[in-house]
């Protein structure tokens, strides 16, 4: 019994996409992210609201199909349920797809933890020819249903204090459960007898029987090990039924088709609606692709066409703007702390700030194509592409967003759930080179390279691309050997998008990257202002210049001199400060540009490596803050970092030693 | 979009137990066309893959429409009010009976 200090708990469990987000939503007010596709909540939200006077806890579980442990979600809702164990549960079944949503129901009465059932979109199931009758569908399972009328509150509270009721009244919950067949029953029994001096609590010896005759895997490992020698005699009472779990599937369909019998009435099949309509077009080998680059072009078109001007207009206009005020401040204070201000700090901010543009625009596309149920196509289209390289058909969007951006195409990783395809889709994108990167080479190349500037422009930019192919081979033979993810996928009805839902999940992603990458940018740039400025207070005679020296000896090899060496690190902070640390170092103003400058002193050679150095470079301060943030490991976030240095190192050497050997360009 | 006024009611077998009797033409979810029915008559694997096609509604007597055929690659079906994508190989470890 819980004590009374414990708040009444309910929990929120259904199907992805009936819409138990919108419920958890209404119920606590909360800005969850709210999204049109499976698998998006992986974790469990935990909220409060008030009812009666009471303050109820709520806890938003992930949307899993069954309770099998098939999934992350699957085991967490799994461990949820029976570890935790809350009063009463809320489960959201769409009327679209009552009978499929009802499989978790069957599952979940095994547990014998008192549930209401909340019909959602009862009134897009209408428009389709899809009648629902609650009532009936609440006399023949024995447990209240509950119709939600969509945006108003009302059935919600019904449900809960029916979920409220249904709990304190414990012996009121007799529901209407599957049946079993005779001889699996006969099993079952004999199961119980057998385990349950070994059933580790809080686990019910039921459930357990059932799954483990189901074959459960997790269940099946943990009573072997639970039993040691005892195992023998339920193996080969399990083995006497190997083929149980398809009748134990089929018997739950059964069930299914009794309790809708006379509550639920659909069209004959013939009916056509939009989402069949435009899924001719969208998943079509060759239209889907095609409708998915034009997508795509729109989007991105969209994104960088304002986001980039209107980076450069805050760059301007606020960061530089705010940087120049800064003598007028602090006229009064020493020449380093004004510096720190203006370009450490200021800076670092800036950067930050400048990158929320293109952040906000991007997360408002992506939601739109989520929230739509565009996205799940366009997965589905690209998933054959992906797959030789370990990603997935999601891993296509942030993958080729990232030619605009690294940093919200790594953060939009998390629309992956598989956890192997969502770490290699998180490595892989930041080889995407992106913008600034791309415009080092477009200023540099035809200093180096006269005519032959977009050859050479082009054989640079595959340079990554072509690592990205190659170590996503490498990563999927490593991590992925053997295994096979099964492709079965949901694709979601389409639905007009919904402007709340969108501005939530942009709000959500904004706060994410402002308080994950925000402080370590700062951090950087903070720091990498002071190795530029000691001692002297001029960049040439800085530690950071001083390190550059320390490859000269190198230069050899690398073709590299310490000004591009001292470019190079500054990119760290922001690729775009790659060509204004050029600038400053090799002296460029009134009376020489950048190109006289570097053509004077380098060789194409030289340039050439560089150049290569440069774009596979390790990504900004940002990119690495958003790569940590999502795989929340530094470990892992340090070993790709330094991959990238080395890559960058030595395939920048092999070039420049070719061109030694080939005797071009020096 | 139509709406015909035959309405029909969800049956756990369609009224049909499939059994190897009734089996003309055992065929997998990949020999159905587009537009084109069948009725789940096995499935092929092991359990994680059996549970996964339960949770989504493929289970023995399961109608089963044909959205997206196209010969190679996944396969688009509509099963319980659901559009679900499908991969090559895992349709072809679904066997199905046409109507």
């Amino acid at each position: 019994m819980k004590g009374k200090n414990q708040p009444f708990t309910i929990a929120l469990a259904g199907q992805p996409n009936t819409g138990k987000s919108t419920v958890y939503n209404l119920l606590t007010g909360g800005t969850q992210y709210v999204s049109n596709w499976p698998g998006k909540t992986s974790n469990y939200q935990v909220g409060h609201f008030k009812f009666q006077g009471e303050t109820i806890q709520l806890v938003d579980l992930p949307g899993v199909y069954s309770l099998t442990s098939g999934s992350v979600e699957e085991e967490l809702v799994r461990k949820y349920l029976i570890e935790n164990r809350p009063d009463a549960l809320l489960v959201i079944l769409d009327a679209v797809t009552l009978e499929r949503n009802l499989y978790l129901v069957a599952e979940l009465l095994s547990l014998e933890i008192p549930f209401v059932l909340v019909v959602n979109r009862m009134d897009l199931a209408e428009t389709q020819g899809i009648h629902i009758e609650p009532e009936v569908l609440s006399a023949a399972l024995r447990v209240p249903v509950v119709p939600l009328v969509a945006l108003r509150g009302d059935g919600v509270q019904q449900a809960v204090a029916a979920a409220i009721h249904t709990a304190r009244h414990p012996s009121d919950w007799q529901p209407n459960p599957p049946l079993i067949r005779p001889d699996h029953q006969q099993v079952l029994d004999q199961l119980d007898e057998f385990i349950r001096p070994f059933v580790p609590s809080p686990y019910p010896y039921k459930w357990i029987a059932l799954k483990l005759l189901e074959g459960d895997r997790l269940v099946t490992e943990t009573m072997r090990e639970q039993m040691g020698e005892e195992w023998e005699r339920v193996h080969s009472l399990l083995l006497q039924h190997d083929d149980a779990f398809l009748a134990v599937a089929a018997g739950r369909y059964d069930w299914i088709a009794r309790m809708v019998r006379a509550a639920v009435v659909r069209p004959r099949s013939g009916v056509l609606t939009i989402t069949d309509r435009l899924d001719h077009v969208a998943t079509h080998p060759i239209l889907g692709v095609l409708s998915l680059l034009a997508v795509m072009a729109g989007l991105f078109g969209f994104t960088f066409g304002i986001g980039i001007p209107l980076q450069g207009w805050l760059e301007k206009y606020a960061v530089q703007a705010a940087a120049a005020q800064v003598p007028a401040w602090m006229g009064s204070a020493p020449g380093w702390l004004q510096s720190l201000v203006a370009h450490g700090l200021i800076g670092g901010v800036g950067t930050v700030l400048t990158l929320l543009p293109i952040l906000v625009l991007f997360f408002l596309g992506m939601g739109l194509l989520e929230d739509s149920g565009y996205m799940a196509r366009a997965a589905f289209v690209m998933d054959r592409y992906m797959h030789p390289l370990g990603l997935h058909g999601k891993s296509f969007l942030p993958l080729s967003f990232g030619v605009g951006c690294n940093v919200p195409a790594v953060m939009e990783s998390r629309i992956i759930d598989e956890p192997k395809a969502r770490l290699i889709t998180i490595l892989l994108t930041p080889f995407v080179p992106c913008f600034p990167r791309l415009s080092v080479v477009v200023v540099l190349a035809p200093i180096f390279f006269g005519q032959n500037a977009f050859l050479f422009s082009l054989l640079l930019v595959s340079l990554p691309l072509l690592f990205l192919v190659l170590y996503g081979k490498i990563m999927h033979e490593v991590f992925q050997k053997g295994e096979h993810n099964a492709f079965i996928m949901e694709l979601p009805l389409y639905q007009p998008p919904r402007p709340k839902a969108i501005f939530r999940s942009v709000q959500g992603r904004i706060v994410d990257f402002l308080k994950g990458a925000g402080t370590i940018i700062l951090v950087v740039s903070i720091g990498l202002w002071a190795l530029s400025y000691f001692p002297g207070g001029e960049i040439k005679t800085s530690y950071l210049s001083r390190l550059g020296h320390w490859f000269d000896p190198l230069s050899g090899i690398t073709g590299l001199d310490w000004q591009m060496a001292v470019a190079l690190v500054t990119s760290l902070l922001r690729s775009e400060n790659t060509l204004s640390t050029l600038s400053v170092l090799y002296g460029v103003g009134a009376d020489r540009t950048l190109s006289q400058a570097m053509a004077a002193t380098l060789t194409p050679a030289s340039g050439l490596a560089f150049l290569a150095m440069q774009i596979l470079f390790v990504p900004c301060i940002a990119t690495i803050a958003a790569i940590f943030t999502e795989t929340r490991s530094w470990f892992r976030t340090l070993v790709y970092v330094v991959l990238r240095l080395l890559t960058a190192l030595v395939v920048g050497a092999l070039i420049y030693q070719a061109c030694r050997l080939l005797q071009w360009g020096v | 979009m139509k709406l015909l006024h035959h309405h029909q009611r969800f049956h756990g077998h369609h009224g049909i137990k499939p059994s190897p009797e009734n089996q003309d033409c055992p065929a997998s979810l990949t020999n159905i066309n587009p537009g084109q029915t069948g009725i789940v008559n096995h499935l092929h694997g092991g359990r994680e893959f059996v549970d996964r096609l339960a949770g989504m509604g493929f289970t023995i007597g399961a109608q089963v429409i044909v959205i997206s055929n196209p010969g190679h690659g996944p396969i688009v079906v509509s099963i319980l009010g659901a559009h679900v994508a499908l991969g090559r190989q895992e349709a072809t470890r679904i066997q199905v009976m046409t109507e």
